[in-house]
């Protein structure tokens, strides 16, 4: 659907983006994720044809771009949803959908699946939020793109409706059978809509895969940490058995034995009972609704941060015993 | 090659300057060519120096030359500050209205270029009487009251040699519409509106009338005058109506021009109009700085540069125009052809404005 | 009920002043004995068309200007901005007179090309004219509202699938209608006040009408036919005040960068705009001026156009400011507004008799520089209201109420807020008056102190004289001068932006 191969972006002499390839399959969204400056944005205006390349090429079965043969943005058919939606204040929500369609069909269905009809003859100044991103994305899909870019599409949206659009634009993608790039800064979403998510660091795709391996097994220190809470504890291997101060659990197959290295913990992966032989001591806790986080403070002076039920009743200083989940493998990065 | 000819005209003005003129002749003995030819013309050897301050109101139309003087004569003098308000004739005709009608004197003097803006003034009351041994320096027809006449425009009838010869132009401008001519013409010139005037006072308002329709079928209008004597010229026309001098210009920069000039005798189509002076403060170097531009120095260089008619005796008219003395104007009071209203309103009538 | 502001008493006391040369003139028109019928309807369509067609073509012209100016990453982009901003600065008689002689068959130019050029003259060749000096009204009031466009529109535009024009068309455009309209109206105004054009390339106007009655000394029946011309006017008021933009938040401005070959291509569409109204008026003078040989020139002429245009600038916008707050706050400041708007369709000698009258009212400030601003102040101001309502009517008014809730007081909020966001409307403003004032002739030879010179007075003298050759150094200082202090202009532009 869409296939990208080594594509480097320059702003003048600065590298924003450096050889980045990717295959997007047909039907499939994949998020990207990373700090601020990373690149995010440039790629998606890079897929858009917004800005030229300075390497590499961006192919998909229609036509194929790259540094000398630059397709223009309007020539690719494809569909940008942007960070503040862009609708043309100028026209109704019926006219911003049918920016470049012939006949209502399209836009009665459209209006329809994402719940405008009410609104279709209002301009966007008097649209809420979350109307103002169905049009956006009303408009987007209506215009029958090859695929999709989302810029940010939920960070300008309130924190009630994120959780719900979010899924509301994956249905209307999948329902539709639109592939997507769906760039965002929020960890979260990345893993929740994307089928596949890359984690962009200083212009490069570090990793590109799906939501779960990405967690669990992140390629480096750097994903581990950017894509969710992560505590890093020593330890010994011992063949494909990694020790630690608070067991011993099965390390995922590495090429190497090292020196020195350390396994990544996910805050659910500890269990944490009060018993005779306790190992370590509550530093802190934190109540957040569903769970409570906390630090818990080793006798060796390491920490982790785990999350508990909430309806666990602990405070700090509390003297716990904390033990590793041994039901899965771990991740285990030299250092 | 339409305008080159205009811009050769003026640009053939690698000019004596009359500064130069004026400081030299105030050391040297004048050049004797012209000395002695007349007992009324007064050189500025023979003039006091000028003292004081004095405002100009100059009123200007086509006649650019007049700066040209008024510097010769502030070099001479180095005692006089003269301050001059440029302006459109009209426009400062009118603010010296309003000037007076607010009470409030800031013009000494007023030099226009067409008499009507002088007749206007003059009709306020605001003109001063001049000294008559200053108004009789000019010939006899152009001595008045309150104002002094600087430099004469003869209505003239150019017309192109080729097309037409001199001959079948009638005399009696009134008998122009009998023959069959293409004429060009200016009508929202100011000198053109003056000619039909004095027509209207000459002849009344019916044959004026009669003029007017008739020659209004053969007619082609310009922007300006020189814009008629160039059309005549190119032989857009057969004959035209303007002021003498811009045919002289033309001529002078282009002597090949297939124009020549043609005068009626004795009726509006030879009227002699001019710019002139007047003054509204009372003192002696406003009357001695009018009687700088009545010199022959002055004079001869409105002539010879600008190619107007000298109004003091004996002094040469410009080259190409034969001498005033062989022109046959009609008598006729210049400050009446202020009257312009009735004119527009005809011309208005008759779809001519 | 919107309340009655501060602003509003300052603008009801310049509205005011704004009435009184008008009140003057219809004082002065009353006196007329019988008013002045033209009796021919042509002059009023031809008018009514050279005004028209004048605004519509400076649209053509100015749009696409203001397109690439603001938009386009170019090298020397404010240098270039500026030179297409200089039209404004040359006496439209004098580009009409130098066109006129150009072209045409026997026409300077015919000698030089292989073909004789058209000639311009007529209605068309004074629509295309008056359009050549005026444009840049349409490129300052546009490029202000062009500025606070998100580029996220536009790039919204190009994936639905519209090339980059088609896109500028639909989402650009229709939001900057404002901007436009303002910039046509200046123009069309323009056109129908200006005396020289019409008369030089022979289309019957109401100007012409005015002159011949002005220059017969019928300054009565001249006023009543000024007031006349107030009816048109007020068409082109209204015309304008039909365009109107839904205000959004700004968002970040768009910028496109094209190829080498595609800045080539762009900078080039704007030459033929530059060769006809700058290189070419000054090469026919110069021609001449070769012809003539060099005369004399005073430098201090630029110096004085350039100080006394440069105060009145600054006055003007101003003054324009409490004016722009008013017309966007109700109809009574609407209302305010327009009426300031009438002087400028006044042709120039008229209102500068008129102002004549005024200035004599208090003779401690006749012929004096105080009266003289206050001219040009009057007779201009809505060339800075224009570009300075504009940028306000596109900007977001939460900034002014965040500023007050962070504990600004009204003063401080403009200062630091408002201020900032009109700056380029001001800057826009206030290069409009001054290139305005540059070319001002009429004011400046009624109301100046006596002697006093600049560079559009000289222009008249050399070319009332017939020495036309000797127009071409202070045309070319003119435009030198004017480039000059529109670069000093615009870089305050980005001192007021970086500030904040």
């Amino acid at each position: 659907m869409l296939e990208v191969s080594n594509l480097s972006v320059n702003y003048g002499d600065k590298r924003v983006v450096s050889d980045l390839s990717f295959t997007l399959k047909s039907d499939e969204i994949i998020t990207l994720v990373g700090p601020t400056g990373s690149g995010k944005t440039t790629i998606l205006s890079a897929l858009a044809g917004l800005l030229s390349i300075s390497n590499g090429k961006i192919a998909t079965p229609n036509w194929s771009s790259d540094g000398d043969n630059h397709v223009p943005t309007d020539k690719r058919n494809i569909g940008m949803v942007f960070q503040d939606f862009a609708l043309f204040p100028h026209l109704t929500v019926e006219q911003n959908i049918g920016f470049k369609i012939k006949g209502n069909e399209k836009i009665d269905y459209w209006l329809a699946l994402l719940k405008l009809n009410d609104v279709r003859n209002k301009k966007p100044a008097e649209l809420s939020g979350g109307q103002k991103q169905r049009v956006a994305l009303a408009r987007t899909l209506a215009h029958e793109p090859i695929y999709v870019l989302l810029d940010e599409p939920l960070s300008n949206l309130d924190a009630s409706l994120k959780d719900s659009l979010r899924w509301e634009i994956r249905e209307a993608l999948k329902a539709n059978q639109v592939s997507a790039v769906w760039v965002t800064h929020d960890q979260q979403e990345a893993m929740s809509v994307g089928d596949r998510i890359g984690i962009l660091n200083y212009g490069k795709l570090v990793q590109l895969d799906n939501p779960e391996a990405c967690y669990l097994y992140p390629i480096d220190r750097f994903v581990a940490s950017f894509i969710g809470e992560a505590s890093f504890l020593p330890t010994e291997i011992d063949g494909m058995i990694a020790k630690t101060e608070i067991g011993n659990v099965d390390a995922k197959p590495i090429e190497h034995n090292r020196e020195k290295n350390s396994i990544l913990i996910r805050p659910w992966d500890c269990n944490l009972e009060v018993a005779s032989d306790n190992n370590a001591i509550v530093e802190w806790i934190r109540y957040e609704g569903a769970s409570k986080a906390a630090s818990i403070l080793l006798s060796s002076g390491n920490r982790v941060l785990i999350r508990i039920q909430s309806s666990c009743n602990l405070s700090s200083g509390d003297a716990v015993k904390i033990s590793l989940d041994e039901t899965r493998s771990y991740t285990i990065f030299s250092s | 090659m339409k305008l080159t000819v205009l811009a050769g005209t003026f640009f053939r003005m690698q000019r004596r300057s009359l500064s130069q003129l004026l400081l030299a002749s105030a050391i040297a003995p004048w050049p004797t060519y012209l000395a002695g030819q007349t007992q009324t013309s007064v050189s500025v050897n023979d003039l006091p120096p000028l003292e004081g301050e004095l405002t100009l109101y100059l009123g200007r139309g086509e006649g650019g030359l007049y700066e040209n003087v008024l510097q010769a004569i502030t070099d001479r003098n180095p005692e006089f500050d003269l301050n001059v308000r440029r302006g459109p004739t009209a426009a400062l005709a009118n603010a010296i209205i309003a000037e007076s009608k607010a009470g409030i004197n800031r013009a000494d003097l007023f030099w226009a270029v067409d008499t009507g803006a002088i007749g206007l003034i003059a009709a306020q009351g605001l003109a001063l009487n001049l000294p008559t041994n200053l108004t009789n320096q000019l010939m006899p027809e152009f001595r008045y009251d309150n104002w002094l006449p600087i430099s004469g425009r003869v209505r003239t009838i150019p017309f192109n040699r080729q097309r037409i010869s001199g001959d079948q132009i009638p005399t009696d401008i009134m008998k122009l519409p009998d023959s069959n001519f293409q004429i060009g013409w200016a009508p929202e010139y100011a000198s053109f509106q003056s000619f039909i005037t004095a027509m209207r006072i000459m002849e009344g308002t019916a044959a004026t009338k009669e003029w007017l329709t008739k020659l209004n079928h053969n007619s082609k209008n310009y922007a300006g005058e020189l814009g008629v004597v160039m059309g005549v010229e190119r032989g857009e026309v057969d004959l035209g109506f303007a002021n003498h001098y811009y045919t002289l210009r033309l001529k002078s920069g282009k002597p090949e021009a297939r124009v020549d000039l043609a005068f009626t005798k004795g009726d509006a189509g030879c009227l002699i109009n001019a710019s002139g002076i007047l003054t509204m403060k009372e003192d002696e170097t406003t009357i001695n700085f009018m009687r700088y531009l009545l010199t022959k120095e002055v004079q001869s260089y409105l002539s010879t540069e600008a190619f107007e008619i000298p109004l003091v005796g004996g002094i040469a008219s410009p080259e190409g125009l034969q001498p005033i003395e062989n022109l046959s104007p009609p008598e006729i009071d210049l400050t009446q052809l202020a009257d312009l209203r009735p004119t527009l309103d005809l011309m208005r009538e008759l779809r001519i404005l | 009920m919107i309340a009655w502001e501060r602003h509003d008493s300052v603008s009801l006391v310049i509205t005011a002043l704004a009435i009184l040369p008008l009140a003057v003139l219809v004082n002065i028109a009353l006196e007329a004995e019988q008013i002045v019928y033209t009796g021919h309807y042509t002059i009023f369509l031809n008018t009514f068309l050279v005004a028209i067609f004048t605004a519509f073509i400076s649209v053509c012209i100015g749009v696409p200007i203001a397109l690439v100016m603001t938009f386009i990453e170019i090298p020397f982009r404010k240098l270039w901005l500026v030179i297409l901003l200089t039209p404004l600065a040359i006496p439209s008689y004098i580009g009409s007179f130098a066109l006129y002689a150009a072209f045409g068959t026997g026409g300077e130019l015919d000698s030089y090309l292989p073909f004789t050029p058209p000639s311009i003259e007529g209605m068309a060749g004074t629509v295309l004219v008056l359009s050549l000096y005026t444009y840049p009204f349409v490129v300052l009031t546009t490029r202000a509202s062009l500025i606070r466009i998100d580029q996220n529109q536009l790039h919204a535009s190009r994936t639905l699938g519209h090339g980059l024009i088609i896109s500028l068309w639909k989402v650009v455009i229709p939001r900057i209608k404002n901007g436009i309209a303002g910039g046509a109206l200046l123009a069309g105004l323009y056109a129908i006040s200006d005396f020289g054009t019409p008369a030089i390339l022979g289309v019957n106007t109401y100007t012409r009408a005015i002159y011949v009655e002005y220059n017969s000394f019928g300054l009565s029946q001249a006023a009543g036919l000024s007031l006349q011309l107030i009816v048109l006017v007020g068409i082109l008021l209204l015309f304008e005040a039909q365009a109107k933009v839904p205000r959004t938040p700004p968002g970040k401005m768009i910028l496109i960068k094209p190829s080498t070959m595609q800045k080539i291509g762009f900078l080039s569409l704007t030459l033929p705009v530059i060769l006809l109204s700058i290189i070419l008026p000054i090469f026919i003078f110069s021609l001449w001026l070769m012809r003539e040989g060099i005369a004399g020139f005073e430098f201090f002429n630029v110096i004085n156009a350039v100080s006394v245009s440069f105060v009145a600038a600054i006055i003007s916008v101003l003054l324009a400011l409490p004016i722009a707050f008013s017309a966007l706050s109700g109809k009574a400041g609407k209302f305010m507004e327009r009426v300031t708007y009438l002087g400028f369709g006044i042709p120039g000698i008229v209102m500068g008799t008129a102002l004549v009258y005024v200035g004599l009212q208090l003779p401690v400030f006749y012929q004096t520089f105080t009266l003289l601003i206050f001219a040009y102040v009057l007779r201009f101001i809505p060339l800075g209201i224009t570009s300075v309502r504009n940028s306000l009517e596109s900007m977001d008014n939460s900034l002014a109420s965040a500023a007050r809730t962070l504990g600004a007081g009204s003063t401080e909020v403009f200062r630091r807020v408002t201020l900032p966001q009109v700056s380029k409307g001001i800057t826009a403003g206030a290069a409009l008056v001054f290139l305005e004032t540059m070319r001002e002739l009429p004011a400046t030879l009624l109301l100046g102190p006596t002697g006093f010179d600049t560079l559009a007075t000289y222009l008249w003298r050399v070319y009332e004289a017939g020495y036309f050759g000797r127009a071409a150094i202070p045309g070319l200082l003119l435009i030198l001068a004017s480039i000059i202090v529109l670069l000093i202009m615009l870089s305050t532009e980005d001192i007021v932006e970086d500030n904040n």
